[in-house]
């Protein structure tokens, strides 16, 4: 069990290098630096000899693997560096943002999850045929709403014609619920979708009648023998989906402007900032490696089959 | 080993002949009256049981006995009100318990046949690998019942559980209640099922195939048990099987079902001794009797050692360890005849007569076919031409997009037959050696039914000319009736091709009845070899005489006129 941990550990340094390597090479090679974005405009009017010695300055005119050796031995004593366009420390900034996104991403999680199984449960358990017809459909229209869109038409809805959310000085809980909203829908749908499927499949299982001979009912057959098998594909695409809510993190803080790791990552990439979406990148790899290893230990623990044989 | 007890004080079935057509006796528990059942799909309704009348007595056995397709499952299902999506009962009553109660199953809603479900029918499934839930420890399946209709504490569900494990014959039921399905083995599951469905003392107890899916020494363990727990709660049995040989060693009477409708019902022996309906005299000649040995005509001794297997051993690795699947097995076979390769799941009768095909060379050891080396041959094309298999499920071996001339002339393209219309014709002449019309060639396998399948699976085996055909298991998953055309068809082709048979099977009815020479493997170990007629009359070895004995025998010799 444990040197299992370690190995899957081990395996998620090196995932966490190759991230890294990836882009920094991307991102060197890419046209246009940071320096350029920042100085480059006619109207400071700097020279190209002042230029070259901000350049110098910040390291930027040693060759490409000086530059990398100094990011990455940075990286690994905890220097992220500083941000070519606002000078302030990374690490900073990124302290600054983080609790800003892990409320957002959390709750739109946990809002996705609701949504999820309550459409999964009504679609297959549900008590009238119409409602069960009604639910089926979901997921695949809310698969095909853009979150940007979404968002807009939440803000149009319950800020300016309703009135419900303000736009501006809302509560940080007030603040969290319309973009929670837009990124829990397009994630909600697989899992739903997932979820039904498992769920039909679960129940065509010839144990599921033997229960019912036992006189099991409904809410006992779903809650106490249906479920526990159905979570597990779930819990596979719940793991991948985290990748859709950092992507749906960075649409919605511009569009709310929420000042998260959203907001960062689309300011810096419109300002070539390298150590910024270097340190984002490898942050995001480093949590999606990290969920998707919690999700690797959750499967011995929903499904006993899964369990290394302990005993003879 | 109870049989003569539990006999004993069953006294019933002797006269049970008297009561059946007495429905209104005190005793009865299930009076089952015209039921009809009918399954709709896309707006068609299909009866599957029309009419359906019977009477169980308390601590009575009755099987239903049908092929598939006949509507027993549908019986058991609908008494229990867990009919498949689409099933509908549209007539009838079956009135449980005593008469005054007026307690017709067949006219309660889904919530209020739950307390009855569980405590006073219990359902013991048919195929025990898929009817416990995976994710839940076994002691929790044997205690849902008790927990769904809320009986006891915590403390005395346990200790129930315990009993209940223990009384079915699970050994260290402290340690497996704790273990998980798929710790255990088939019987083992079984067992569980079992424990689960008498938890609560049910007076009528619901049999749905139990055995079908097991070992035949392990079968019999679990129809010895279920036959001491009716005698033990006084609780009636219906008992649902294909099986004739177990219906009739079981049952103090038979319904026997065609078709949804019964042909024939009464006690066992009558309609063992004297059946009256055409089917079940069909039913029974069909069924393959262990007590008359067919008349075999006499091998050919052209070339006794056309298959030779010697000291065959065969290693599966996992990892770092290895484990024989085989081990040294040897014998011949002489060309023209059938050699039956027998024993139980897991005995390794499989891994040898994929050796024997050529699928994978062995570990140590060898095999000869025609006097050439397998293991050197069998990457050569030229050697599918000598050797063919013929797969258990007819299902499954069969490409569902191909039309059935498309997957009996594959062979023949795949050896150089360019010409569309040369393939064809021979597919065609080789549908019509297996009995299937011409017209047959252009649909699609899941058109045909079971026994057209298997048919289909031996014209394309067929089709390079053969000389040796591995046939595994191949009548196993079909009715009585299927399984007797199928294997007299074999004959048959044997007579004409001079083809030699390699006959894997766990029947030993049907072993005896088309196999020459016969090996008994168990474990992997060659136990017993020789003449099918020595080793069934005089098995020297334990597990050859555990085998036969174990095998279902009807307490009264049938006659079939």
């Amino acid at each position: 069990m444990w040197s299992y941990v370690l190995r899957r550990l081990g395996q998620a340094l090196l995932v966490l290098l190759v991230a890294f390597t990836a882009t920094f090479f991307l991102l060197h090679y890419l046209p246009g630096d940071a320096v350029i974005a920042r100085y480059g405009s006619p109207q400071l009017g700097l020279s190209s000899a002042e230029v070259a010695e901000i350049r110098a300055s910040m390291g930027a005119d040693q060759p490409v693997w000086t530059q990398f050796w100094l990011a990455l031995t940075g990286f690994l004593t905890g220097n992220l560096g500083y941000s070519a366009q606002t000078g302030a420390s990374v690490s900073s900034m990124l302290t600054t943002a983080l609790p800003e996104t892990a409320a957002l991403t959390l709750t739109s999680f946990l809002l996705a999850v609701v949504l999820a199984f309550t459409i999964a449960f009504t679609s297959t358990f549900g008590r009238f045929a119409w409602l069960r017809r009604v639910m089926r459909a979901l997921p695949p229209l809310f698969i095909s709403i853009p979150v940007f869109w979404l968002a807009i038409v939440l803000i149009q809805i319950f800020s300016f014609q309703l009135g419900l959310v303000p736009v501006i000085g809302a509560s940080d809980l007030q603040a969290l619920v319309l973009p929670s909203l837009a990124i829990s829908v397009p994630i909600a749908a697989p899992l739903a979708q997932i979820l039904v499927s498992s769920i039909d499949e679960v129940r065509s299982q010839p144990f599921v009648s033997v229960v019912r001979a036992k006189g099991a009912s409904t809410n006992w057959l779903l809650w106490r023998n249906v479920l526990g098998n159905a979570l597990l594909p779930a819990l596979t695409i719940a793991g991948l989906l985290f990748g859709e809510l950092i992507a749906g993190a960075v649409v919605t803080e511009t569009i709310f402007g929420r000042s998260g790791i959203g907001r960062m990552t689309e300011q810096a990439v419109a300002n070539r900032d390298m150590p910024v979406l270097q340190a984002i990148v490898v942050l995001s790899a480093a949590t999606f490696v990290l969920i998707n290893l919690i999700v690797d230990l959750l499967y011995p623990v929903l499904d006993p089959r899964l369990r290394k044989k302990v005993r003879v | 080993m109870n049989r003569t007890e539990t006999l004993h004080s069953a006294p019933q079935s002797t006269t049970t002949a008297d009561r059946l057509d007495s429905s209104a006796h005190r005793s009865a528990l299930l009076a089952v009256e015209d039921l009809s059942v009918a399954y709709t799909s896309r707006g068609v309704q299909r009866p599957a049981v029309d009419q359906v009348s019977f009477t169980l007595d308390r601590g009575e056995t009755l099987a239903v006995v049908g092929e598939s397709g006949s509507g027993k499952s549908t019986i058991a299902q609908s008494l229990i009100g867990l009919l498949p999506a689409g099933g509908n009962v549209t007539s009838g009553t079956a009135h449980l318990g005593d008469r005054s109660a007026d307690l017709d199953l067949l006219r309660l809603s889904d919530q209020s046949m739950r307390p009855i479900r569980g405590r006073r029918i219990g359902l013991i499934p048919q195929d025990p690998s898929n009817s416990l839930n995976p994710v839940r420890t076994v002691g929790w399946s044997v205690a849902e019942a008790m927990r769904i209709h809320r009986r006891g504490d915590k403390r005395t569900r346990q200790r129930r559980t315990l009993e209940l494990l223990e009384r079915v014959g699970i050994d260290d039921p402290e340690r497996r209640a704790r273990q998980y399905p798929h710790e255990l083995s088939g019987g083992q599951r079984q067992r569980v099922l079992i424990a689960a469905a008498i938890a609560l003392e049910p007076e009528l107890i619901i049999a749905d195939e139990p055995t079908s899916a097991l070992d035949v020494t392990v079968q019999r363990v679990i129809l010895d048990l279920i036959d001491e727990l009716r005698t033990e709660l006084n609780a009636s049995v219906l008992f649902v099987t294909h099986d004739l040989a177990v219906a009739a060693e079981r049952a103090d009477s038979l319904l026997v079902l065609h078709q949804g409708t019964v042909k024939e019902r009464g006690p066992a022996r009558t309609i063992l001794t004297s059946p009256q309906d055409d089917y079940t005299k069909r039913l029974l000649s069909n069924a393959p009797s262990l007590l008359s040995p067919p008349d075999r005509r006499p091998v050919p001794q052209t070339d006794p050692r056309f298959v030779a297997v010697d000291g065959l051993t065969h290693r599966y690795k996992t990892g770092k360890s290895s484990f024989a699947a085989v081990k040294d097995v040897s014998f011949t076979i002489a060309r023209g005849s059938t050699h039956a390769l027998v024993g139980e799941s897991g005995s390794g009768k499989t891994t040898l007569g994929r050796a024997i095909a050529g699928f994978h060379a062995p570990s140590t050891g060898s095999v000869t076919v025609g006097g050439v080396d397998v293991a050197s041959a069998r990457k050569r094309p030229e050697f599918r031409k000598q050797v063919q298999l013929v797969y258990q499920n007819p299902y499954g071996s069969l490409d569902p997009r191909q039309s059935v001339g498309e997957i009996v002339a594959e062979p023949l393209r795949n050896f150089g037959v360019k010409d569309r219309g040369e393939r064809r014709r021979r597919a065609l002449l080789e549908l019509e050696r297996v009995a299937l019309p011409p017209e047959i060639a252009d649909r699609l396998p899941r058109e045909l039914s079971g026994g057209q399948r298997q048919r289909v699976a031996i014209a394309r085996a067929l089709v390079l000319r053969p000389d040796l055909l591995v046939l595994d298991e191949a009548v196993s998953a079909l009715d009585v009736t299927i399984q007797a055309q199928i294997l007299s068809l074999l004959e048959k082709l044997q007579q004409e091709l001079e083809l030699t048979y390699v006959f894997i099977s766990h029947d030993l009815a049907v072993v005896r009845q088309i196999a020459d020479t016969v090996s008994v493997l168990a474990a992997g170990e060659q136990v017993e070899s020789g003449p099918t007629e020595a080793v069934f009359n005089s098995p020297e070895h334990e597990y050859t005489r555990a085998l036969l004995s174990a095998i279902p025998r009807p307490r009264i010799t049938p006659t079939v006129p």
